[in-house]
């Protein structure tokens, strides 16, 4: 093959359909990547230092906003930080809603990934809604999975993404049906 | 036929989370889809950040960073409406709480190697740095207050975005009193509402998280704070969080503080 020794780069300076910001740049050589950089590109905005001197009560609300696609995974890291501190043990109740709550956020993240996200990849279309022109099903459970989460951390977050039964210590109020 | 109108959306310093208003808004977001051309809005697979002749620009996240100063004003120059969604965006966000810190010393502590970091001293609003058109408040937005005012300029008018306080979504849903009845510190009479109220919905106070309301009294609230054992440094944090460089809010806050902090 002619082309054997031939360099090419490719660089994709804005990520699609990620989460966040990223840039990648690769170098070929012939059949060899060369160099590959991932970027992430994402501006620092000092939550390990934005925390400190608040008081505990506050910390949840902050940490949901590290990430509003994950907020909370965030959550329930703090909470557990913070009650490891205090030498609090949280009953099997608490831990099964908890273990629910999560469940909501990791079905309505990941059906969103899955499937406006990632699918348009696999399937050869530049958006969703490019897709479902062609794969109107596909979307369709994808926004039933997505709802079905979002109602889960409705339901246990009381009424939002960034809320979390109140304060950490008194996560014993029962989730509110609305 | 008529062209359709092009929108654009643009991340700057966030969490993401109002995007994520649009991409949760389920089959409104494919209706949406129809009705407009999404030009730039990297997070759905459309890529074209500087692009030209944009009907309705959204910016969501705050100016952080030096490429962000430059990149917001090729969006201003290029767009006929340009609608900052979320406190961020609006207000500068949470990580404006940097402005009154020392930044040098927070990206030294943080990063092993500063200097690849790129990060201004302050986190700023947009309409620090150009002309908003259309401000909507929230950490998050709410999905349907963003699709009512795509609804409205598609439709030709002027969204009508409500500044009441969260007292009146309390006292249209029943709710009872978390200020007089549990002594919370309850912000919702210093908020605006778009919420729902949702926090005093489940017994919890406000936390501010929609920003000021219309004539927000917000030394009286946080007297009525203190007069109830709070802490003038706590109440100060109260006013100092996710609005923190809200100027009412900075105000109130600076002022409990008893430090007034004078940062370009």
């Amino acid at each position: 093959m002619s082309n054997n020794n031939k360099t090419r780069s490719i660089e994709v300076p804005i990520l699609a359909r990620v989460e966040g910001e990223g840039a990648l740049s690769i170098q070929i050589k012939g059949q060899t990547i060369k160099s590959l950089q991932l970027k992430i590109y994402e501006p620092p905005r000092f939550f390990e230092k934005l925390l400190e001197g608040r008081h505990y009560d506050e910390v949840l609300d902050f940490v949901a906003r590290i990430c509003g696609i994950c907020p909370v995974a965030y959550q329930m890291s703090a909470a557990q930080a913070i009650e490891s501190c205090f030498e609090v043990t949280i009953t099997p109740w608490i831990r099964e809603m908890r273990r629910l709550f999560y469940c909501g956020e990791w079905l309505e993240s990941h059906s969103l990934h899955v499937h406006f996200l990632a699918a348009p990849d696999f399937l050869g279309f530049n958006s969703a809604p490019e897709m479902a022109k062609h794969h109107p099903e596909v979307l369709r459970r994808g926004l039933r999975l997505q709802a079905l989460g979002n109602a889960l951390v409705t339901l246990l977050g009381g009424g939002a993404r960034f809320i979390l039964w109140g304060h950490v210590l008194v996560v014993s109020i029962k989730p509110q049906v609305r | 036929m008529m062209q359709k109108p092009r929108v654009s959306v643009h991340k700057f310093s966030s969490c993401d989370g109002c995007q994520l208003a649009l991409l949760n808004g389920g089959q409104a977001l494919f209706q949406l889809a129809e009705l407009v051309d999404f030009v730039h809005f990297a997070e759905a697979g459309f890529i074209d950040p500087e692009a030209k002749n944009i009907d309705i620009a959204f910016i969501e996240g705050s100016v952080s960073t030096p490429d962000e100063e430059r990149r917001i004003k090729v969006i201003r120059e290029h767009a006929r409406f340009l609608i900052t969604i979320g406190a961020c965006a609006t207000a500068g966000g949470v990580q404006a709480l940097r402005n009154a810190a020392k930044h040098a010393e927070w990206l030294r502590r943080i990063y092993p190697s500063p200097e690849f970091v790129a990060s201004l001293k302050t986190s700023s609003a947009i309409a620090n740095h150009v002309k908003v058109d259309l401000e909507i408040w929230g950490c998050p937005v709410n999905t349907q207050q963003v699709l009512d005012a795509i609804r409205s300029l598609l439709s030709g008018a002027y969204p009508k975005i409500s500044r009441d306080s969260v007292c009146l979504e309390c006292k249209r849903q029943g709710n009872v009193c978390v200020v007089v009845t549990k002594k919370q510190p309850c912000m919702g009479p210093v908020t605006r509402t778009g919420c729902g109220a949702i926090c005093p919905s489940v017994g919890r106070g406000c936390y501010a998280c929609y920003g000021p309301s219309e004539n927000p009294n917000t030394m009286a609230l946080g007297q009525h704070f203190a007069a109830q054992g709070m802490s003038t440094a706590r109440i100060a944090q109260q006013f100092l969080h996710i609005n923190n460089q809200a100027p009412i809010f900075q105000q109130a806050g600076m002022a409990f503080k008893g430090i007034p902090i004078v940062k370009q």
